[in-house]
């Protein structure tokens, strides 16, 4: 087995929200412990506000937890030296969603990208980044690089802005990149192409991937061999390899969110299949449910499942957080 | 059968300074009553400005530069300002993209119905909750609560679904939803896309739909218009499109959707980026991306050919393509 890149150990998260009388707690994240391997493909995914984007924040060292450790190679990263958070920041990289805002509009490509190897000394002058960026450019797909070096962010279409974004991020060689939704605002044709181009980067040199996403179907195609977690208001309710967890689904919310995904196939689409939901209210998170926190929505709820939050356990060969897992009626995609 | 909404031939160009911008080029397309029809295209691709061109409310520095649009018999292009202002909503009517965002926020939701009913129409206040309760009723919403409350007090849904519900309320024949549910989360998306076909057969309404998305068209559409940087190149009926593809691009879009179900290996992106509209290459607009493109695509732009049957595609090559697959 291939050891831990990076490890969460029951990390909470809360965030404060309001002032004074309307002053109220919300738990972005609850005890939640996840590890990614070497070289190993994970794909976070939730709906919006279950949590995914913190974690994803957590994993990347830009949030400090409220409480529970983030190891980088086994070593708490929040009591880490200097010399050494500098090291786990050069290896632990992020892709955000909107490659627009993630550029400096007033700098050049080149400009971007150079800064990365002129600030760790891997390049001694401009001569040699601007040939390090050619190269990376290369690797990218933005070919001839001469054309894209002197160009302005706004000057490249979504899909190409995108590749200089993950660009920045493999530059200093990482090894995590934590991708927060990198492909929702790319146009469908292109979006295979930018998933490709970071699958080549981890079977080529390796680069554990955090993918974050709410698209189940994109996550199957990038994950492929990998794993998936599915988070539910703060909650991880269950992870294990995708393929296994995608064809047999145990815990009642994850069976709801795919019998809720579209299929592009219109025989499939129209075949009619209620959502095996109780509610389609999403609880107010500042005050989250008792007990498992799907409870007022699942169709299977008992007594149990209001009063006591369900521990993460392993069944089958995956962790799933539901007290009634071994009762839960078998559910199979279309 | 005679289409309820006609477009032909309809050029939309932007004027930028720089040279103008074809949004939508020779673009032409019918509609029938009662049907959904989906038009299909990536950002840039003349959807939006297609749509609201059937509204006549192209933003300036457009400005729709040719073609007809004629809705049942109105010449929509030629109407004067009052006619154009009972057309809008009571004929026609367009739930926005992000609409749901776009509430007055400090007005009660009974107030908006009212208020946006009485600028199109003459319906006094009771009969325009009457009707908007029965709506909001369809729609599988609470009425009296909804009524009740102000935007912020619902969630992202049943604020889509107040909108739907504001552009039915002078009954029109028509309905235009853009990107109805791209900010929505996937169980609400579900469960908008099972409300909307159910509306649709109980008003008998006839719908465009505009998306990017091609399950939400497998979902919902009976037939399918594919666009491309403001060209329409392919329209055929729903399982058409999906299962026997004629145009190159609209192969692509559907091998380069992911799914849950089927072969995923088989998925894959369309090479290269969609066009620069301020300077398009010459012939098909497709061809730099296309791997049936001959020579021919590259000097002739093709036209959009009745191929049998009422199936139309834009494409020189489209019978080898079909021999590939």
């Amino acid at each position: 087995m291939a050891e831990s890149i990076i490890e969460l150990k029951d990390v909470n998260m809360t965030f404060q929200r309001g002032w004074l009388m309307r002053r109220a707690q919300l738990q972005a994240v609850v005890k939640t412990s996840l590890d990614i391997k070497e070289g190993e493909i994970l794909a976070l995914v939730g709906e919006s506000g279950c949590g995914k984007t913190t974690v994803g924040k957590i994993m990347a060292g830009l949030l400090r937890p409220t409480s529970g450790e983030v190891l980088f190679k086994g070593k708490d990263i929040w009591r880490m030296s200097r010399e050494e958070f500098r090291e786990y920041r050069r290896n632990a990289q992020i892709v955000h969603q909107d490659s627009y805002a993630a550029l400096n509009p007033v700098r050049t490509i080149y400009h971007s990208l150079s800064a990365p190897f002129l600030r760790y000394h891997i390049a001694r002058n401009e001569k040699e980044a601007r040939e390090r960026v050619a190269e990376l450019l290369q690797f990218m797909g933005l070919t001839p690089p001469e054309e894209f070096l002197d160009k302005y962010p706004h000057q490249l279409s979504g899909g190409q802005r995108q590749r200089v974004v993950v660009a920045r991020a493999v530059a200093l060689n990482p090894k995590l990149i934590t991708a927060d939704e990198p492909v929702s605002m790319i146009d469908v044709s292109l979006r295979l192409s930018i998933l490709d181009l970071m699958h080549r980067l981890n079977e080529k040199f390796g680069i554990a991937f955090l993918y974050i996403t709410h698209d189940l179907a994109t996550a199957r195609y990038f994950v492929k061999g990998g794993r998936i977690a599915v988070m539910y208001l703060g909650q991880m309710v269950e992870t294990g390899r995708l393929s296994e967890v995608l064809q047999k689904p145990c815990h009642p919310y994850l069976q709801a969110l795919l019998s809720a995904v579209p299929v592009p196939d219109p025989k499939k689409a129209r075949e009619k299949r209620p959502l095996p939901l109780r509610s389609l209210e999403f609880p107010d998170p500042t005050k989250p449910p008792s007990g498992c926190r799907f409870h007022p929505r699942c169709p299977y709820a008992e007594d149990i499942c209001t009063r006591e939050i369900p521990a993460l356990r392993s069944l089958d060969g995956r962790l799933i957080a539901c007290h009634l897992a071994e009762k839960i009626p078998e559910w199979h995609l279309l | 059968m005679i289409p309820l909404l006609s477009i032909r031939d309809l050029v939309v160009e932007f004027d930028l300074g720089r040279g103008a911008l074809r949004a939508v080029n020779r673009a032409s397309l019918d509609v029938q009553p009662g049907e959904v029809m989906a038009v299909v295209g990536e950002s840039g691709s003349g959807k939006t400005t297609l749509a609201f061109s059937i509204l006549n409310l192209v933003p300036p520095p457009g400005r729709i530069a040719d073609g007809e649009i004629l809705f049942e018999d109105k010449d929509v292009l030629f109407l004067g300002p009052e006619d154009l202002r009972k057309y809008r909503w009571k004929e026609v009517s367009m739930v926005f993209q992000a609409a749901q965002n776009a509430m007055n926020p400090v007005m009660r939701i009974a107030d908006q119905m009212v208020d946006t009913a009485q600028a199109h129409g003459k319906a006094s206040k009771g009969e325009v909750l009457e009707k908007a309760s029965e709506l909001l009723g369809m729609m599988r919403l609470e009425p009296s609560q909804i009524l009740r409350s102000y935007p912020h007090e619902l969630s992202g849904g049943m604020r889509q679904r107040v909108i739907i519900v504001l552009s039915l309320l002078l009954g029109p024949k028509m309905l235009i939803l853009d990107e109805p549910t791209t900010a929505l989360d996937v169980v609400t998306q579900a469960y908008i896309l099972d409300i909307l076909a159910d509306v649709r057969e109980k008003l008998g309404l006839t719908m465009m739909l505009l998306t990017h998305d091609m399950s939400i068209v497998a979902k919902l559409a009976d037939r399918v218009a594919v666009m491309y940087a403001g060209r329409v190149m392919e329209v055929g009926k729903i399982e058409e499109i999906f299962y026997d593809a004629k145009h190159p691009y609209t192969v692509g879009l559907i091998n380069a959707a992911p799914s849950l179900i089927g072969d995923i290996d088989d998925k894959k992106p369309i090479p290269g980026s969609p066009p620069n509209l301020l300077n398009p290459p010459p012939g098909c607009p497709f061809h730099p991306r296309c791997a049936h493109a001959t020579p021919r695509c590259q000097e002739e732009e093709p036209e959009l050919k009745d191929i049998g049957d009422g199936r139309l595609v834009a494409c020189h090559n489209w019978w080898l393509i079909n021999r590939d697959s």
